[in-house]
């Protein structure tokens, strides 16, 4: 396989200082851009294979630059973004950025996220049976799911919910994503009642529903349900 | 003007007349003329050879003239009628009695009244008319002293003693002011002579105070009352009552004073509206700007803290992770990057507590230090971040000490060379200077960069107020208020002589020898 190229889009210099010996030594060849016109302009020509974009740009807003790349490339996009900034990261993920990373970060966070976002995703109405994910089977075909080989009784909209995880596993799936994706979009803002759901799901699930290993929560943004073990 | 209702508030502010000219007669003035009156008959006599007997009516006419424009109208009447008496008993054929031989006589008689009538009757009036513009005169030139106060009151207060004074001058007699204050009217000003409120009087406050209309002196139900109290509105706060005493010569007097009082009130409304609304925008203005600072604070604090701390944590975990598969040159400038980003973090650290120091006034006590430890100890920091720039350093000898505070100092002669390195070119060298002025110390920090165009000179001294993209915009912000606090000043002049670079001047003043440490 040939190297991936990775386009680290970010004005600090000192973030592209370690962003670009680390990308590299994970085998990834690594360009740069500075700002919003730069990485359009990227993104164009060279066709990366990832995006790493930094929402506070100089010369425009980070967001624009997701919507305006996703006019023509569905290159996957890994938004960096203060941890505080929670409605930016959504709106950022709702436009079609595929996963963020809250700064600070370990470079092994950003790497999982690469990871993650390059492996090639499930298509949508693909005929796939099944998906595992460590110990659970849940098995599209037969509408059923399993853990360690012992079926979980879910209610057909709690199966909807954790096949829609499953099917992103490792990635982030926001509210909205999964409120419109199960409900329907009239149901978009009812945060409260997916909340209700994911209580339910985790404690059909989870070896200990107050600790949860398999479907996790990313606060005020969404949940991802966790393929790493 | 202030609406003038019917009902109870109608009898005793009737609406204003022209002013009348039929004052009632005096006896001082009834007395006056008729020594007027006997003034003409002994001239008249002493004239009897001289004068034709038609042309001594003239003296009673001058008299009738005299006391209708002294004692008005009606008193001029009278002196007419004495005047037509004493002329036909004194000077009419047959003399000493009021009988009239001449028929011709009785012409003479009868115009002789209808002159003295008119006579009397138009001097009185237009004496009268003079009266009441005089007084009109004087009520407008007090509200308009009053206007002109107003315009001069500050701010801050004031204006209930404006209030009052004026209120007090130009009802002729004691004026006060009341305001709601925890639920119960309390006299906010008043003036020396208003004495103790009585229980009637307070009540009457009240109901005017409640009811928004006023009351007089003289309305029935308030037995006991001497002040007319009047509703003031205005003010943003609890709608305040103006009572005063007013004092007068004659009724007209009385109606034009309470209309002045209206007048001068109407006025007070306006201005304690305006000062309400000013406050209300001062207070409104601070709040933004404190708000504007908060955000830029924490703006602040989330970039300039969060990027080196990103890059630190990166380049540690990296490090960690992938050090195996880097060069050795890749890792020793990740290090590299480390140590700059955590010396760029504690210059940040160090600025942010330095703010936060000025703001709260924590422990900040000023004592007499020497410039020169503070410029030494600025210029080790710098050269130790800066390793590879030059300075060059004079600090004169033998400087007096000056009132400030170590540390601080040091702060804002790292923050200059900081600035200055930052925007001039590597090669350059920046100049630090300490000179003894002749009751100041100054410190200046110049360096070759570009300079600071003159139309951002006035703003790089505001909080977060950054030229560069790495700037905090809280350097030269700790700058200006440091020095501030040690009773200095700080300018910049840019470009210099030649054409390029930026000196920054602070002087801070000696204290007086024997002045307290």
């Amino acid at each position: 396989m040939s190297e991936r190229r990775i386009l680290i889009v970010d004005d600090e210099p000192q973030m592209q200082r370690f962003l670009k010996p680390a990308l590299t030594a994970s085998g990834f060849s690594v360009a740069s851009a500075m700002s919003g016109a730069e990485a359009l302009r990227a993104i164009r020509a060279e066709c990366p294979d990832l995006v790493v974009l930094d929402l506070g740009l100089p010369d425009m807003d980070g967001k624009n630059v997701i919507v305006q790349t996703r006019v023509h490339s569905k290159v996957p996009i890994i938004v960096l973004s203060a941890r505080d900034h929670e409605p930016e990261k959504i709106a950022a993920l709702d436009l079609g950025a595929n996963d963020y990373v809250a700064k600070p970060f370990g470079i092994g966070e950003l790497l999982a996220r690469i990871r993650v976002v390059l492996r090639p995703r499930a298509p949508e109405h693909a005929n796939i049976d099944a998906i595992e994910i460590g110990p659970l089977k849940i098995d599209f075909a037969g509408h059923r799911a399993s853990k360690d080989g012992e079926a979980i009784p879910l209610t057909p909209k709690e199966f909807e919910v954790l096949g829609e995880l499953a099917r992103n596993a490792g990635r982030v799936v926001t509210h909205r994503h999964l409120l419109t994706k199960v409900w329907g979009p009239a149901h978009a803002a009812d945060t409260q009642y997916l909340r209700v759901f994911i209580g339910q799901i985790r404690a059909k699930i989870e070896s200990n529903p107050t600790e949860p290993r398999l479907v996790l929560t990313e606060p005020g943004i969404g949940y991802r349900m966790n393929d790493e073990g | 003007m202030v609406a003038m209702k019917d009902g109870i508030d109608g009898e005793f502010l009737p609406p204003l007349e022209r002013p009348g000219w039929r004052a009632r007669p005096t006896v001082g003035g009834v007395v006056a003329t008729i020594t007027l009156v006997a003034a003409a008959i002994l001239i008249g006599h002493g004239l009897w050879t001289a004068l034709p007997a038609a042309g001594l009516s003239l003296l009673f006419i001058v008299a009738v003239l005299i006391s209708a424009i002294s004692f008005g109208f009606w008193v001029g009447l009278i002196g007419a009628l004495l005047s037509f008496l004493a002329y036909n008993f004194f000077f009419v054929e047959p003399i000493h009695t009021f009988s009239v031989a001449e028929p011709a006589d009785v012409l003479v008689l009868a115009v002789f009244l209808i002159v003295a009538a008119l006579t009397g009757l138009l001097a009185g009036r237009a004496r009268e008319e003079a009266d009441a513009a005089r007084r009109r005169a004087e009520m407008l030139e007090r509200l308009a002293a009053f206007s002109a106060d107003l315009s001069t009151v500050p701010r801050s207060g004031g204006i209930d003693e404006l209030i009052v004074r004026h209120l007090g001058r130009i009802a002729a007699g004691p004026a006060i002011l009341l305001r709601k204050i925890d639920d119960a009217l309390a006299i906010v000003s008043s003036s020396p002579d208003a004495g103790v409120l009585d229980d009637n009087s307070l009540q009457a406050a009240d109901w005017v105070q409640r009811h928004g209309d006023s009351i007089a002196a003289t309305a029935p139900g308030w037995h006991g009352n001497r002040y007319a109290f009047f509703p003031l509105k205005g003010g943003g706060g609890a709608a305040a009552v103006a009572g005063a005493e007013i004092t007068s010569t004659s009724q007209i007097d009385r109606k034009e004073r309470e209309h002045a009082v209206h007048a001068l009130l109407r006025q007070a409304e306006i201005a304690l509206e305006r000062t309400a609304f000013e406050h209300d925008a001062a207070e409104a203005r601070a709040t933004a700007e404190q708000e504007r600072l908060r955000s830029a604070l924490l703006s602040s604090i989330s970039h300039d803290l969060r990027t080196p701390l990103a890059t630190i944590l990166g380049s540690v975990t990296s490090l960690r992770e992938l050090g195996n598969a880097m060069p050795t040159e890749t890792r020793a400038d990740l290090l590299l990057a480390i140590e700059e980003e955590a010396d760029r973090l504690s210059r940040h650290v160090a600025n942010l507590l330095a703010m936060t120091r000025l703001e709260a006034k924590l422990n900040i006590s000023l004592h007499l230090i020497d410039v020169g430890d503070a410029v030494h100890a600025a210029v080790n920091r710098a050269r130790r971040a800066f390793s590879a720039r030059s300075f060059v350093v004079f600090v004169g000898p033998s400087l007096p000490l000056v009132r400030g505070d170590i540390p601080l100092l040091e702060q804002v002669m790292f923050n200059l060379i900081d600035n200055a390195v930052r925007h001039s070119p590597a090669d350059q060298p920046v100049e630090i200077a300490v000179r003894e002025g002749p009751a100041y110390i100054e410190l200046s920090v110049t360096d070759h960069g570009r300079g600071v165009p003159a139309n951002e000179q006035s703003r790089i001294f505001d909080k977060f107020y950054s030229r560069a993209v790495s700037g905090t915009g809280l350097g030269l912000a700790i700058c200006r208020e440091v020095v501030t606090l040690f009773g200095g000043s700080i300018t910049i002049i840019s470009p210099l002589p030649q054409g390029t670079g930026a000196c920054f001047t602070i002087q801070i003043p000696v204290p007086p020898v024997g002045a307290a440490p």
